[in-house]
């Protein structure tokens, strides 16, 4: 045996685990999804299920709207530290960091006690005087957008802080000299340069988005259910190959995204690889 | 363009002290100096980059020192070219004539033109990284120059391509620069290059102009101990036992007491420097000083000296027959030519 076939032999526990743990229930998801002869009878059921249309639109819109939403969020806080002083942008790393170590579910119970109807903003409106009558912000479309924005927010910060700390310092300069001021250098330089992190963070955001589960539960109301609590609901029901043609539908979606981000992300190269 | 008492503190740390320098129009004045001169700093506080502590700077008659760098109008070749990676050679060159609102058919025939001119015609589609070292070089250049500013700036900017490709562009910036009738203000820390291409050159040390004159007149004609010891070879002999009389130094140099013209009495101690190709030396019994080695360098004979008093001499001696070279270990008598030595004190000349 070779030293080269003998260091390939590294990879066999991953490969093992992935098999297992990975490989083989997606097979066996896929597979569900088949039904008995071959007649896609699963799959057929959730599409002509309207609350399972409805649930699937409404994912991919509610995540579109958080991917824009994080993006425009994401871009100046990034900028900003991009070009702090160090210890501003240190202070502000720990801001955006901390969060992102947190568990997602303590996040949500943290939105939970914020936005409740005896929580901690309406008592404050109401013993300030602006409402006499708690808002009802859990439980709402907007509960479900905060804290997804929140939890997903670092995922768009961090590539996008990165692509803009790679830039370099004397392309700003040489444009500066050329005759750009402010607006024209973000315009022309930083906002092209920066470009594959905004692509990486979309991305990663998205796709993050499309299968949320937690955040939407507990601050979502009735009406703001994702794919993946239709899937966990099937389950609870027994009805496994339903929620398994579900599950394939959102891996289709997710791929098909993927795929559309693909062709820009090859701009990347363009980007990216010159000095 | 003009420098009115420009200087440039960083907290208790003086990056450049009081510069008074004139830059006639088209003239090609070199920036030359060890790194941490202030070479760099002068030409980023012209640029814009960098804000003098104080004094002022102009070009023609307009005060430019509170004017930031983007409305300057002053082109500029940075060190490592900083094409932007994202645009075409096109799209770089076209740059500065777009942040000028130029139209698009009117940039893309200044862009040809200034692209015939730096030899780059035919590769306006690729982008910097398809580009050789020296291709990315003429790009920077086209793009300073393609707005037509006054002054061009150049920030070493050979320092990164190899020796024949340098001294290549050396000739086509010279012949661009006749060619356009710019004023180039270029730093740079090797002085053959600013010898070769200057009409002027800024010798700079810790902050301080040393001197501004022709490359002629300041290798032959050093007016600083430190332009003698950095710009080609000297050697620096300290004298001793010094006599001022009538416009004449007398001083002893290893022995040997020389007479040297000056024109006024040293303050201290005195540096004598000399370059090798104007000392001579010749077998002599009855000499003081001796040959440790001799290396043959074709056109010319490399000797070192051991003085009497211990110091090492280099002598260049020019073969012009067939004389064969003394060995070492053979005592030699020094032929000092007073009227090619250079006399300091307090680093200044004398002369």
């Amino acid at each position: 045996m070779t030293t080269r076939s003998r260091h390939g032999l590294l990879v066999l526990p991953l490969l093992a685990f992935l098999v297992i743990a990975y490989l083989a229930p997606v097979t066996l998801m896929l597979a569900r999804t088949v039904g008995e002869s071959f007649g896609f009878e699963p799959l057929r059921q959730v599409i002509a299920s309207p609350v399972a249309v409805k649930v699937f639109l409404y994912t991919l819109e509610t995540a579109v709207w958080v991917t824009l939403i994080t993006l425009l969020l994401a871009y100046p806080l990034a900028f900003f530290i991009a070009t702090a002083r160090a210890l501003t942008a240190s202070i502000l790393m720990a801001v955006v960091l901390v969060p992102f170590w947190t568990s997602i579910l303590i996040r949500s119970y943290a939105w939970m006690v914020l936005l409740g109807r005896k929580g901690i903003i309406n008592e404050l409106l109401i013993s300030v005087g602006l409402l006499s009558q708690p808002l009802k912000l859990l439980n709402t479309g907007f509960a479900v957008y905060i804290g997804m924005v929140h939890v997903l927010l670092p995922f768009m910060i961090l590539p996008i802080l990165a692509s803009l700390k790679g830039i370099d310092g004397r392309l700003v300069a040489a444009a500066e000299n050329l005759g750009a001021g402010p607006v024209s250098v973000f315009r022309h330089v930083i906002l092209p340069l920066s470009m594959p992190g905004v692509l990486a963070g979309t991305v990663l955001v998205f796709v993050l988005a499309l299968g949320f589960y937690i955040t939407p539960a507990l601050l979502g109301g009735p009406s703001d259910m994702t794919i993946s609590m239709l899937i966990a609901q099937e389950v609870d029901l027994y009805r496994w190959d339903v929620g398994a043609a579900m599950a394939a539908l959102l891996l289709v979606m997710t791929l098909v995204a993927l795929l559309g981000f693909s062709r820009f992300v090859s701009l990347d190269k363009i980007l990216g690889g010159a000095k | 363009m003009r420098f009115a008492g420009v200087s440039k503190r960083y907290g208790d740390f003086v990056a450049v002290h009081t510069l008074d320098i004139d830059v006639e129009a088209g003239e090609f004045l070199s920036f030359l100096g060890p790194s941490g001169s202030g070479k760099t700093t002068t030409l980023m506080m012209l640029a814009g980059f960098e804000t003098p502590s104080s004094g002022d700077i102009f070009v023609g008659d307009t005060r430019i020192t509170d004017i930031p760098p983007a409305r300057r109008n002053i082109g500029m070749v940075f060190q490592s070219y900083a094409l932007f990676p994202h645009m075409t050679v096109e799209q770089n060159v076209g740059f500065p004539l777009r942040m000028r609102g130029m139209a698009k058919a009117e940039r893309a025939r200044a862009v040809g033109r200034v692209l015939e001119i730096v030899g780059l015609k035919g590769l306006n589609h690729r982008f910097p990284r398809q580009l050789s070292g020296g291709q990315q070089q003429r790009v920077a250049l086209a793009r300073a120059i393609v707005f037509e500013p006054p002054v061009l700036l150049m920030d070493e900017p050979l320092s990164a391509l190899d020796k024949y490709l340098r001294s290549h562009l050396q000739g086509e910036i010279k012949r661009i620069q006749r060619e356009l009738g710019i004023t180039v203000i270029y730093v740079t820390h090797d002085q053959d290059e600013a010898m070769t291409m200057s009409d002027r050159i800024c010798v700079m040390n810790e902050g301080r102009i040393c001197q501004i004159d022709a490359p002629e007149t300041l290798y032959r004609k050093p007016n600083d101990v430190f332009v003698a010891g950095f710009l080609g070879e000297s050697n620096m002999l300290a004298a001793q036992d010094a006599r001022f009389e009538g416009g004449s130094l007398s001083v002893s140099l290893a022995g040997d007491t020389v007479a040297l013209p000056v024109k006024r009495a040293p303050a201290s101690e005195i540096v004598v420097s000399v370059r090798p190709e104007h000392l001579s030396v010749s077998a002599a019994a009855d000499g003081t000083a001796c040959i440790t080695d001799v290396t043959y360098v074709g056109d010319h004979r490399r000797y070192e000296v051991l003085l009497a008093d211990g110091r090492k001499l280099a002598v260049k001696s020019q073969i012009v027959d067939d004389s064969a070279p003394i060995g070492p270990g053979e005592k030699v008598k020094v032929a000092w030519p007073t009227h090619q030595m250079r006399v300091f004190s307090d680093g200044a000349t004398l002369q």
